[in-house]
This record gives structure tokens, sequence and C-alpha cells, in this order.
């Protein structure tokens, strides 16, 4: 039988957002002693207005066990199977926050979107440095110890 | 009995007025949407002559603002977005609820098919909550900026709310072979000027073919499971504070007085049974 796929079908160069958000989840639980973890959650049924047209789309929440797994969305994300542009949902604080900060310009409605991984990179370091988020994990980790 | 109020406060600084509203109905619980004054001003005044109530904070939404006459520990929020925040509601001796705060995206910025949409999220969200919980006592309370008839309040998939309560107590329907919940939408029996008290809870004249003058966009919504515990004559749309009127003489909202967006009472028996 003759094979006709080509050989570099297998050949994954580029990490998927889902590997990226996995990573920084895992980062916070380490630096929380997993007093405040993140968990991805796939929202592809359901999901924000703002990601309706995309196929793979995921929240991103911040919870704490110790509080009866009290959660907080921070922002989802939606992409479409080429992966690039990713279009973020953020939460309106952290949005507010981070206009003007980014050299990612938001697109309509103040919706953020990273053309490329570098992009997506950038969006979630100033997401995950907002006052807001620091603000969320603070009070979680003081209730969980309180 | 548990009172429970809300009001879109419209961002206006109103922290007197609030206090008086609590007082005049004996409010256990104070929910606040666009709020303008600081929560400790809003505290300073509730307690002004006697220290009865508390600020009970949202973790990551600051945005719905809630006090209670009772410590914060037995209103402990479990999931929020910057628009909802869920709570348990877990008072001695009396039978726990999920109490749902939701502050939805407003028609100046959003299509009524978007906001349509989002019930899918904001139902899908309150059914996760209540499979944490283990029970559906769920109460939905806040300003939706849609009228009880609109989409995303009726659909299935959306919020699922119904105007009788005999089709609520059915529990749940299936659809394409998916079980949704139902709400019980009580806010229908109170529009229009057949009712007792004013027809909505926010006016709105505008110059366009299709308009409704008055909404209910503030509302109540109850689970089947709560419906023996909600009783249709302790609701109320508020158009008073007491001796102050929250209303013009042509009976709409007054902002200069309180806001575009009139209050709601609602009272619970969550009395457990003997």
């Amino acid at each position: 039988m003759i094979d006709l796929w080509p050989s570099e079908l297998s050949t994954v160069d580029q990490r998927s957002p889902l590997t990226i958000l996995k990573e920084q989840a895992s980062l916070l639980g380490e630096k929380t002693q997993n007093i405040v973890i993140a968990v991805l959650e796939d929202i592809s049924g359901i999901g924000p207005w703002s990601l309706k047209n995309y196929p793979f789309k995921y929240g991103f929440q911040l919870t704490c066990p110790a509080l009866g797994h009290y959660r907080f969305r921070l922002f989802s994300i939606g992409f479409d199977i080429d992966i690039y542009p990713v279009r973020f949902d953020l939460d309106s604080d952290v949005a507010e926050e981070i206009i003007g900060e980014t050299h990612v310009e938001p697109g309509m409605n103040g919706k953020f979107q990273a053309s490329n991984e570098e992009e997506f990179i950038e969006i979630l370091k100033r997401i995950f440095s907002s006052r807001k988020t620091a603000r969320v994990i603070r009070a979680l980790l003081s209730q969980a110890k309180s | 009995m548990i009172s429970l109020l809300f009001w879109n406060v419209g961002r206006l600084s109103r922290h007197a007025l609030v206090a008086r509203l609590a007082r005049a109905n004996d409010a256990d619980v104070i929910l606040l949407a666009e709020v303008a004054d600081e929560p400790i001003d809003l505290l300073k005044e509730l307690n002004k002559t006697q220290a009865s109530y508390f600020f009970s904070p949202g973790i990551g939404n600051t945005k719905i603002l809630a006090f209670t006459r009772f410590s914060d520990q037995f209103l402990r929020p479990c999931s929020e977005t910057d628009r909802l925040t869920i709570r348990r509601m877990r008072l001695p001796g009396l039978e726990e609820i999920l109490l749902a705060v939701v502050h939805f995206p407003s028609k100046l910025h959003w299509s009524e098919r978007s906001q349509a949409m989002e019930c899918t999220e904001l139902g899908a969200e309150i059914r996760k909550e209540e499979e944490r919980a283990g029970h559906q006592r769920t109460i939905l309370v806040g300003d939706l900026n849609m009228n009880p008839f609109e989409s995303g309040m009726v659909s299935a998939a959306g919020l699922h709310a119904v105007m009788d309560r005999r089709i609520a107590r059915e529990g749940s329907r299936v659809v394409q072979g998916r079980e949704y919940p139902f709400f019980y939408n009580p806010m229908w029996g109170l529009l229009g000027d057949g009712s007792r008290g004013p027809a909505g809870t926010f006016f709105h004249r505008h110059a366009e073919q299709e308009a409704y003058f008055w909404n209910m966009f503030d509302q109540v919504l109850v689970r089947p499971a709560l419906l023996d515990r909600f009783d249709f004559k302790d609701l109320a749309i508020l158009d008073d504070a007491g001796d102050e009127r929250l209303v013009k003489d042509s009976g709409v909202p007054d902002r200069d007085v309180g806001s575009d967006h009139l209050p709601v009472l609602f009272r619970l028996n969550l009395r457990v049974a003997a």
C-alpha cells in the first residue's frame, strides 16, 4: 500500500495556548503552596458571547480548595483550528487596567486578541500582573489561612 | 422570614437613602448594583442608629455589594465573575440556599441576541454551582437588563424562567434530549399598571417604533425547590423609602431622589421543618 501522507505530519512546531495556560496554572499552585490554584475549564459548549464564533474555548479560573472550591473566572480564551488569533474575554477590571499597558491593541468592545504566541504570552503576563489578579489571589490566601 | 432587598443605585451616592430603605423594609440582606458609595460609608449609614449590619464582601466581584444583618460567614461567595456573585446562604436553623446576584450587560452595549446567548452561560454557571452544592434551592436576583418575556429569560438553555408556578413545579423540561431546570419568574405578575405597585422597575421613553416605556429589568427568579418558601405577596417593587417617594408624580423613577431603577423586595421562609 502506498503511504500518501506527508512524513512531517506529526511535527508540531508551536505550543498550543492550552499548553501555555496549563504551565502557568501549575506555576501558580507552586507559588501559593496549592492554596490558590488555577484550573482550566472547557467551555466549548457555552462560553461568553464574545467568543461565540470560536470552536475551542477555555475558562481560566482561580480556585481555592480550602474555601469550598470558590471559583473566580479571570478570563476566557477562544481560538479556531488555526490557533491564532486567540481571542480573550477578560474580567472588566483587568481589561481596564491593562489597556494602554500592552502594545497589543484591544479589538472591538475592548476585547483583546493575540495574533501569535508572543502576543499571547504578553497579554497573559499583563493579566497575571494586574492589581485585580493580585487582589483576588491575596484575598483567597488570606481567607484560606484565617 | 428573611427579607432581601435588591437595588441598582444607578451610580449615584445614595448611602443615606439605602439605609432608610433598609430600615423601612426591615431588610435582612441588602444587595446593591452600580454603587457609587464606598462600602464603609454605606455601613456607617446602615449602622447609624444600631450596629446591626455587616458588609459581606465578594472576593473577585466587587461591583455587587452585599450587606447582611448576620455575619458575613453565613453568606460566603462560591463562584464569581465581574458581573455575577453566587453565594451560599447558610444560616443556623434555616435551610441553606444559593443566592445568585447578577448585573447583566446593558442594552446600551449589547443586543437582545447577545444577552440571550450570555444567558446560556449564566444558566450553565448556576447549574454547575447547584451540582456542587448538591441542591437546587436557588434564587437569582439582580438587574438582568432584560424583560421577563425576552428570549434569554425564557429559553430552556437560558434561564428557563416561566410565569406560572404550576409549570415551574414540574421541575425541569427536556429539549432535544437535554434536561433544563425551570425557574419561576414572579415578576410577570407585577408587569403593567394592573399590578400592585409600579408597572416595572425601569422606565425608558425613546423615539423608536418599539418602546415599552416600562421595563422589568430587575427581577427575582425562584427555583422550584423554593416555591413553597416564597409567597408572591411577599414580593414588591418599592416606590418609596418610608416617607420618601422614589418616583415622580407621573409614577416613573425619580433619579434626582433615588435611581433610574426601583428597588425590589422579597421575603423567603427558610425555616427548617421540625
